[in-house]
C-alpha cells in the first residue's frame, strides 16, 4: 500500500503531540511494508515563524525507509491570523455548543488563508494525490489539512488529534470532517468529542486506532533531583508543559485549597515540565524541565499523577504514569482522559475544585495498597493499549476496510409480502451487508427466482410459506402457530436461526429451537453531513424530546408529564416529531396546547431530516411515554448520546433498560421528577450515556453484518424447505 | 416503580430522589401562578384517570379471568358462571360502597374544579378593581397637581425636593 502522511511540521526532534505521532506512525507504517511518503513543509516547528523556510525543500529518505517531501511555506498576514485566533482563544466555553458557528466569515477566511500554508504541497497533492492509495492528514487545524483534504477527498484520512476547543467548531473544520473518507482517532474519548461536535454521522466513518506510549524504565537506583529526593517524598506529580492551556492554575488552586484544609499533611505537589514562570506555594515544588532519568524517578516514586488538562485527545503522561503503575487524577470535562480512566479504573475523575480537593484527600489518606491497586489497573490498560506496530496495523486495517471492504457473497433477503416491520428490518440488514462489502438485496417471497449462487436469508413469520434458506430470521415465534416438532427437526444443525430480539429467542427456545439474537441494524450514517437549519432550541432551556409514537391518549399523557416537569423547572420545551403522531394525536396536541397555553413550550417538529437532526442535537433527555417504541426510535437517541426515560415495553427492555431508566407504570409527576433528575445530574447522565454507547454498539451495522457473514461462512446449509406453519 | 439494568445506577436511591423532588412544593411563594394552575390541572386529571379506572373495576365480573385456573371449575362453563354469580352476590354491598365512594370523589373533584374557577374569577375581578383604583388615583393626582408646577425638561435629571410628594413605583401603586 502506498501512503502519504501530510503534516505541517515533521522531524524526530519535535516534541509536540501531533508531531511525535506523525513521526512514529510514519515509521511504524513503513515497518509493516507499506510505502510511506511524508509531505511536510520547510517550516521548522510550531514555535517558529510559519512563513519562514528553515529546511531545504526537496525529497530525502531516512534510515527507516520513510520518504520525506518538504515544500516551501507561503508568506502570510500574521496580524489578520492573530486577530482571528485571539477571537477563538478568548471565546467562553459556554459558547461552544454542537452546531453553533463560532467565527464570522471574514475572520474564518483569515484564519484559513493566513494559517501555515504551502501552495507547493497542495500542487503536489493535486498532481500526485491519485498515486497514493491513501493520504493521511495529521492533525486537523492547520493549512495542509484544511485546504488539502478536499483535493484527495476519495482517499483522504484524518488523524485529527481533536479536543474540545474553539477551532473544532469552525465551519472549514466541520467541512474537513465531512469531506474525508475516514477519521482515525487516538482514543475513544476523542471519538466521543468528535461525535458531540459533529454529530453521530462521524461514527459511520471513524475508527479508534489508538496511540502507543513506550514505558519509561524506572531508575536502577534512587536518585535526587537537586535537593528533592523523590524516593523519600510523598507527592502528586504534574508532568508536562506548565501553561494555562493545560489547566495548571486550576490544579494549583485545588492543591492550595487542599493544603489549607489539611495543614498537617505531608503530601506535596511536584511540577515537572517547561514553564515561563516558577510557581511556588505551600507544599508545591516546581522543578521546571527535567531530564529523562529524572522523569523516570519522579514517575516511579509518585503517589499519583495529576492531569488537569481539559484539552487532550490523548494524554501521553497518563499512560507513562500507568506504565509506572501509578494511578492518575484527571479532569471530568476532558472526554479523552476521563473515558480512559473510567474504562481502566486506574485513578480518580473530578470536575469541580471541590472534587479535586477530595481527590487529593483520597490520594493522601488511602492505604498504599489501595493506591497501588489502582496503579495496577492502569498498568493493565497501558499494556492493552499496544505498541506503535499494533497502531499501524489498526490504521492499515481501518484504511483498507474503508477504501474497499472485502467483497462478500451475493445475498438475497426473502421477506413476506405486506409486513412493513419485517421489511424495514430486512432493508436495514441489507444496507449493513452492502456496507460490509456483500452484494445484498431484498425480494418478496415468491416474487422472483433467486439469482444463482446467492445465499438466502429467509425472514419468516408464523404465516410464511416454506422457504429454503441458508440462514433464517424468525420474526414471529408464537408457539401456537409454530409446532415445535415441525420446526426443530429440519432446522437443527442445518441453518443458523436468528431472532430479532431476546423475547422471540426465548419463545423459540421454549419450542426447543436455539436462536441467536440479531437485532435490527440502526446506522448513524444517515445523520452524516446534516446541519440544523436554525438555533431556536439552543437557548439553555431543557428540551425534552418525545421519541414514542402517539395516539390521542398518549399525547395527553405526554403533555401531563411535561406540565409536571414545568412545575419543577419553570422553563422547558417539549419537542414532538409530527411523524410520530397519528391524526387524533395531532388534533389533541393542538387543542391541549391551546387549552394549557403552552404555545411556546410545545413544539411540533417537522418531518424534514434537518429538523429531526436539530431536535436530536438540541434535546436534553429523550422521553418515551407513548405507544411501544420501534428499535430505530429507541436506538437513534443513543447515537446522539441522549439519556432516555421510558415506559416499559419489549423494545425498551432490550434497548433502554440496560443503560437508562424505565418506569413500570405511568405516573406523570414521578416520570417528570425522574426526567428532571436525569436532565440535571451530570453523574447520572454520564452513567446512562456511557452504558448507552455500549448498547448502541450492538445495533451498529458493522457488528450486525459481521454476525451474518460469519454465520453464512459456517459450513452448514439447509436444503429442505421448511414449513413454518 | 422504576428499574434499570445499568450497574452504575442505584434504583432505590433514585426512587428516594424522586420522592424528594416531588416533595418540593410547586405552589411555594416564589412559584409561578401559571405553573401552579397547570400543576393543579394535572392533579385533577390524574384523579380523574384513577376514578375512571376504579369505575371500570367496580362492576361485578361477568367473565372468568383468563389467568385463573382452578381444577374442575376452569373446564366447566356452568361452574364458572355459578362461581361468578356467587361472588357477585357476596360482594354486592362492597360494590355499592365502592360506587358511592367513587360518586363522592367525583362530586369532590367537581367541587374543587368549581372552586378553582371561582378563585380565577375572583382574581380577575380583583385585578380589574386594582386597575380601576390605579386609574382613579392617576386621575386624581393629575387633578390635584398645581397649575403653576414647573415641568421638567425631558433630558434634565429629575430632582425631588424634600417637600415634593414621594414617587411611587407604578408596580406597587395600585396595592389596596
Amino acid at each position: 500500500m502506498r501512503l502519504a502522511i501530510v503534516t505541517p511540521w515533521y522531524g524526530r526532534e519535535l516534541i509536540g503531540g501531533a508531531e511525535r505521532l506523525a513521526w512514529e506512525i510514519a515509521h511504524a507504517l513503513a515497518r509493516t511494508g507499506a510505502e510511506v511518503e511524508v509531505l511536510s513543509t520547510c517550516c521548522r516547528s510550531f514555535l517558529d515563524d510559519w512563513a519562514t523556510n528553515y529546511h531545504r525543500s526537496g525529497v530525502s529518505r531516512d534510515a527507516g525507509g520513510v520518504v520525506l517531501h518538504r515544500f516551501p511555506v507561503d508568506s502570510r498576514d500574521r496580524v489578520a491570523f492573530n486577530r482571528a485566533n485571539t477571537v477563538l482563544t478568548t471565546l467562553p466555553r459556554i459558547g461552544l455548543r454542537g452546531d453553533r458557528n463560532v467565527l464570522d466569515a471574514v475572520q474564518t477566511r483569515a484564519f484559513i488563508n493566513e494559517n501555515i500554508n504551502s501552495r507547493a504541497l497542495l500542487a503536489h497533492l493535486r498532481t500526485a494525490g491519485a498515486t497514493y492509495d491513501a493520504v493521511i492528514f495529521v492533525p486537523y487545524l492547520y493549512g495542509p489539512a484544511l485546504s488539502g483534504a478536499a483535493l484527495v477527498a476519495d482517499r483522504a484520512f484524518l488523524i485529527p488529534c481533536l479536543h474540545d476547543e474553539a477551532y473544532a467548531y469552525l465551519e472549514p473544520v466541520r467541512a474537513l470532517f465531512a469531506t474525508v473518507r475516514g477519521v482515525l482517532f487516538n482514543s475513544v474519548g476523542e471519538e466521543e468529542t468528535a461525535t458531540a461536535i459533529y454529530g453521530p454521522g462521524v461514527l459511520a466513518k471513524s475508527r479508534v486506532i489508538g496511540h502507543a506510549v513506550e514505558p519509561v524504565p524506572p531508575p536502577a537506583t534512587p536518585m535526587s533531583i537537586g535537593s528533592f529526593a523523590p524516593h523519600r517524598s510523598r507527592y502528586v506529580l504534574y508532568l508536562g508543559r506548565q501553561d494555562s492551556s493545560k489547566n495548571i492554575d486550576f490544579l494549583i488552586e485545588a492543591f492550595r485549597a487542599f493544603r489549607e484544609r489539611r495543614v498537617a499533611t505531608s503530601l506535596q505537589l511536584v511540577l515537572a515540565g517547561p514553564r515561563s514562570a516558577t510557581r511556588t506555594a505551600d507544599g508545591i515544588l516546581d522543578l521546571g524541565a527535567v531530564s529523562e532519568p529524572a522523569k523516570a524517578a519522579l514517575l516511579t516514586y509518585a503517589r499519583a499523577l495529576a492531569q488537569p488538562s481539559i484539552h487532550e485527545s490523548f494524554s501521553r503522561a497518563l499512560y507513562e504514569s500507568w506504565f509506572a503503575r501509578r494511578p492518575v487524577l484527571v479532569h471530568g470535562e476532558c472526554r479523552a482522559t476521563a473515558r480512559a480512566v473510567e474504562d481502566a479504573g486506574g485513578g480518580w475523575i473530578g470536575t469541580t475544585l471541590e472534587d479535586w480537593v477530595r481527590m487529593f484527600a483520597a490520594v493522601d489518606e488511602s492505604a498504599d495498597d489501595a493506591v497501588d491497586a489502582l496503579g495496577e489497573r492502569g498498568w493493565a490498560a497501558a499494556l492493552d493499549n499496544g505498541a506503535w506496530d499494533v497502531v499501524a496495523r489498526r490504521t492499515l486495517d481501518a484504511i483498507s476496510t474503508r477504501l474497499a471492504p472485502p467483497a462478500g457473497p451475493r445475498i438475497e433477503n426473502i421477506v413476506p409480502l405486506g409486513d412493513a416491520a419485517v421489511g424495514r428490518y430486512a432493508q436495514s440488514l441489507t444496507d449493513a451487508l452492502n456496507a460490509a462489502g456483500a452484494d445484498a438485496a431484498v425480494s418478496i417471497a415468491g416474487s422472483a427466482a433467486t439469482p444463482p449462487g446467492a445465499r438466502i436469508i429467509a425472514h419468516v413469520t408464523a404465516s410464511s410459506p416454506p422457504t429454503p434458506a441458508d440462514l433464517l430470521v424468525a420474526h414471529d415465534a408464537a408457539p401456537a402457530v409454530i409446532p415445535s416438532g415441525a420446526v426443530q427437526a429440519p432446522f437443527e444443525g442445518r441453518a443458523t436461526i436468528f431472532a430479532p430480539n431476546h423475547g422471540v429467542a426465548a419463545t423459540l427456545e421454549e419450542s426447543g429451537i436455539i436462536a441467536r439474537v440479531l437485532p435490527q441494524a440502526v446506522s448513524p450514517a444517515r445523520w452524516a453531513g446534516l446541519r440544523p437549519p436554525h438555533e431556536r432550541w439552543l437557548d439553555g432551556k431543557d428540551n425534552l424530546l418525545s421519541i414514542a409514537p402517539l395516539g390521542a391518549d398518549e399525547a395527553r399523557r405526554l403533555l401531563d408529564t411535561f406540565v409536571a416537569y414545568l412545575a419543577l423547572v419553570r422553563e422547558a420545551r417539549l419537542l414532538i416529531f409530527t411523524a410520530d403522531c397519528d391524526g387524533e394525536a395531532h388534533a389533541t396536541l393542538l387543542h391541549e396546547r391551546e387549552e394549557l397555553d403552552l404555545h411556546n413550550e410545545v413544539v411540533l417538529v417537522a418531518d424534514a431530516m434537518t429538523e429531526r437532526y436539530a431536535a436530536y442535537r438540541a434535546a436534553t433527555v429523550a422521553l418515551a411515554v407513548g405507544r411501544p417504541l420501534s428499535v430505530e426510535s429507541a436506538v437513534t437517541p443513543l447515537w446522539f448520546d441522549l439519556p432516555i426515560v421510558a415506559l416499559g415495553d419489549v423494545t425498551v427492555m432490550e434497548t433502554v433498560e440496560p443503560c437508562g431508566v424505565v418506569a413500570d407504570t405511568f405516573d406523570a409527576r414521578r416520570i417528570a421528577a425522574l426526567t428532571r433528575i436525569v436532565a440535571s445530574d451530570r453523574v447520572l447522565r454520564a452513567a446512562i450515556i456511557g452504558e448507552g454507547r455500549r448498547v448502541r454498539a450492538r445495533y451498529a451495522p458493522g457488528v450486525i453484518a459481521t454476525a451474518v457473514l460469519e454465520a453464512l461462512a459456517e459450513p452448514r446449509r439447509m436444503t429442505e424447505s421448511v414449513d413454518m406453519r | 416503580m422504576i428499574r434499570s439494568r445499568n450497574p452504575r445506577i442505584d434504583v432505590d436511591e433514585l426512587e428516594r430522589r424522586i420522592d424528594a423532588e416531588l416533595a418540593r412544593d410547586p405552589d411555594a411563594p416564589d412559584g409561578d401562578e401559571r405553573l401552579a394552575r397547570l400543576a393543579a390541572t394535572v392533579h385533577a386529571r390524574a384523579i380523574e384517570a384513577q376514578l375512571t379506572f376504579a369505575e371500570q373495576r367496580s362492576t361485578p365480573r361477568d367473565s372468568w379471568p383468563v389467568d385463573l385456573r382452578i381444577p374442575f371449575v376452569s373446564s366447566s362453563e356452568r361452574l364458572k358462571k355459578a362461581v361468578l354469580s356467587m361472588m357477585s352476590l357476596a360482594f354486592r354491598d362492597q360494590y355499592e360502597a365502592n360506587n358511592a365512594l367513587i360518586r363522592s370523589q367525583r362530586e369532590m373533584l367537581a367541587l374543587v374544579q368549581t372552586l378553582l374557577e371561582r378563585i380565577d374569577s375572583l382574581e380577575a375581578r380583583l385585578e380589574a378593581e386594582r386597575a380601576t383604583t390605579r386609574a382613579q388615583r392617576i386621575a386624581s393626582r393629575e387633578t390635584h397637581a398645581a397649575p403653576n408646577t414647573p415641568t421638567v425638561a425631558a433630558n434634565t435629571p429629575a430632582v425631588v425636593s424634600p417637600s415634593a410628594p414621594p414617587v411611587i413605583p407604578s408596580s406597587v401603586e395600585g396595592q389596596p
